[in-house]
């Protein structure tokens, strides 16, 4: 089956910044989620997939499409919430429609206005009377009512309220749900994602560091809390995010499968407790909590 | 095609009205220099209508929808080539509704087509250097060549009335134009064309010229 996205030691150089050896494959039917610090490339990385800036290095595919040869047919296989709605704030909403809509070939108006009434915007709203959240749920109104083939959203819960959140992330996974379409989303805010995120990648400095099955990866990531001389000399090395004080220690364990039955007696002794990371967890660990 | 066509001709078409209704004004009102002066105005004219039709081709939805840079670039060389060819033929028209002797008609259309190859000039340099620098940073250039092509040609134009070289035959660049066959310039004109179309082809927004690896 054709992934819907494929990139290959994609890269984009500029002064200050190095964005490198981006290496991701997404497969029908699943999201990925793209988390990292501020200023690790993660807007970048989606730009360079919208073809808003061109590589310097690397290649990309979108739904078998090449960049940048196809970049117009890719760009109506993709919907985008960018981190800046791109909307001129003295336009109104059913302006931004006319104008936008007969660029899709399949544009689904019932769809959009549907959408609409769901997010409470009217068409003869000015953008400028739009909050930033609204701006967002517009952008993506617009990204989800061309059946777009991959969705890419750039923090598209910056501004809004955790109702809202849900429901955006709710609008994802339905998009993705016939097993056709996917969608790949950037975010600071990762509660929620789990249930959610097929795979997971972490951006640190314009490179992934780290990158899996969420499922997988919660699975082998985990909490070790345990009293001294619970666990052997060599796993509490291994251990990150370690931590002592008064309650006793803690750490990340990475391979939790891998060591869970040399555990189970310090388990079963009550010298050891096993808790579930979250994404957070992950992410500041292997990016230093920058 | 026609949606980017509709954002963007509103400013270059008004641009193009202003322009004629100037030449007619000047015509009914007999204005010194007059059949010299639209020619000299036309590059500032130009600037104006880029500058204002850049506001609507700085549109951030244009990096979302399905569209080419190299399109957006399309129509942006085609309206500017299609102001440069209506402002000529209309100078054309108001010089030929003059009634001028045919030698100094021929010296106005000569000075009228030099104008309009530095319009065309000027187009693909603007267009290259907002690529370059961004409206942000490059607008001024445009706007500031705009003002000061503005200040000094109505200081020439007001320089010549001062000191009585009006209309038509104290006009200073008539024996530079005397001098100029006229087949020289109609293959100036070709290679402007030619080397405009160059200009929009070979640009950077051309998607096979945009990735280097």
């Amino acid at each position: 089956m054709t992934p819907i996205l494929e990139t290959a030691r994609l890269g984009l150089a500029y002064p200050g910044f190095d964005l490198r050896d981006i290496d991701l494959s997404l497969a029908p039917g699943s999201i990925l989620a793209l988390i990292g610090p501020s200023g690790a490339g993660k807007t970048t990385l989606m730009k360079l997939i919208m073809g808003q800036v061109p590589p310097s290095s690397g290649q990309l595919k979108v739904a078998g499409l090449s960049h940048p040869v196809d970049l117009k047919e890719i760009r109506s296989r993709i919907g985008y919430v960018g981190e800046d709605p791109p909307f001129m704030p003295n336009k109104r909403v059913g302006e931004i429609i006319r104008f936008a809509a007969p660029y899709y070939s399949r544009w689904d108006s019932a769809r959009f206005n549907d959408l609409l009434r769901e997010f409470d915007i009217d068409h003869r709203q000015k953008v400028q009377n739009l909050s930033r959240g609204r701006k967002s749920l517009l952008s993506l109104a617009l990204a989800l009512s061309h059946e777009a083939d991959l969705l890419l959203l750039d923090e598209p819960t910056a501004g809004i309220d955790a109702h809202r959140r849900r429901q955006v992330l709710r609008l994802m996974a339905e998009h993705v749900a016939d097993g056709t379409r996917s969608a790949m989303i950037a975010t600071h805010q990762t509660d929620g994602l789990a249930p959610l995120a097929d795979r997971l990648a972490i951006l640190h400095r314009g490179r992934i560091v780290f990158e899996g099955e969420t499922e997988e990866i919660l699975a082998s990531w985990k909490w070790l809390r345990y009293r001294d001389g619970a666990v052997s000399r060599e796993l509490e090395e291994a251990l990150v995010s370690r931590e002592s004080g008064a309650f006793g220690n803690r750490g990340l364990i990475r391979t939790y499968p891998e060591v869970q039955a040399d555990l189970e007696g310090a388990r079963a002794a009550g010298d050891l407790q096993v808790g579930n990371a979250s994404i957070d967890d992950i992410l500041i660990s292997l990016t230093g909590g920058e | 095609m026609m949606a980017l066509v509709k954002k963007f001709g509103l400013f270059y078409l008004t641009t193009a009205m202003t322009f004629f209704f100037l030449c007619a004004y000047s015509l009914a009102a007999s204005a010194p220099n007059f059949p010299f002066l639209p020619a000299m105005f036309l590059p500032i004219y130009l600037s104006n209508a880029v500058a204002m039709s850049e506001r609507e081709t700085g549109d951030p939805l244009l990096g979302v929808l399905p569209i080419s840079p190299g399109e957006i670039m399309k129509v942006k060389f085609s309206l500017a080539f299609i102001l440069v060819v209506v402002s000529w033929l209309n100078m054309a028209l108001f010089t030929a509704l003059q009634g001028l002797p045919p030698a100094m008609a021929a010296n106005v259309m000569k000075l009228n087509t030099i104008f309009g190859i530095i319009g065309l000039i000027l187009a693909a340099a603007f267009q290259y250097g907002i690529h370059f620098f961004s409206w942000g940073a490059f607008h001024k250039v445009i706007i500031g060549f705009a003002a000061v092509s503005g200040v000094f040609g109505i200081a020439f134009f007001v320089g010549l009335a001062k000191k009585g070289l009006n209309y038509p035959g104290g006009f200073p660049l008539i024996p530079v134009l005397e001098t100029i066959p006229g087949f020289a310039l109609g293959i100036l004109v070709i290679i402007a064309v030619a080397l405009y179309h160059l200009a929009y082809r070979r640009g950077p927004w051309n998607p096979r010229r945009q990735y280097a690896g």
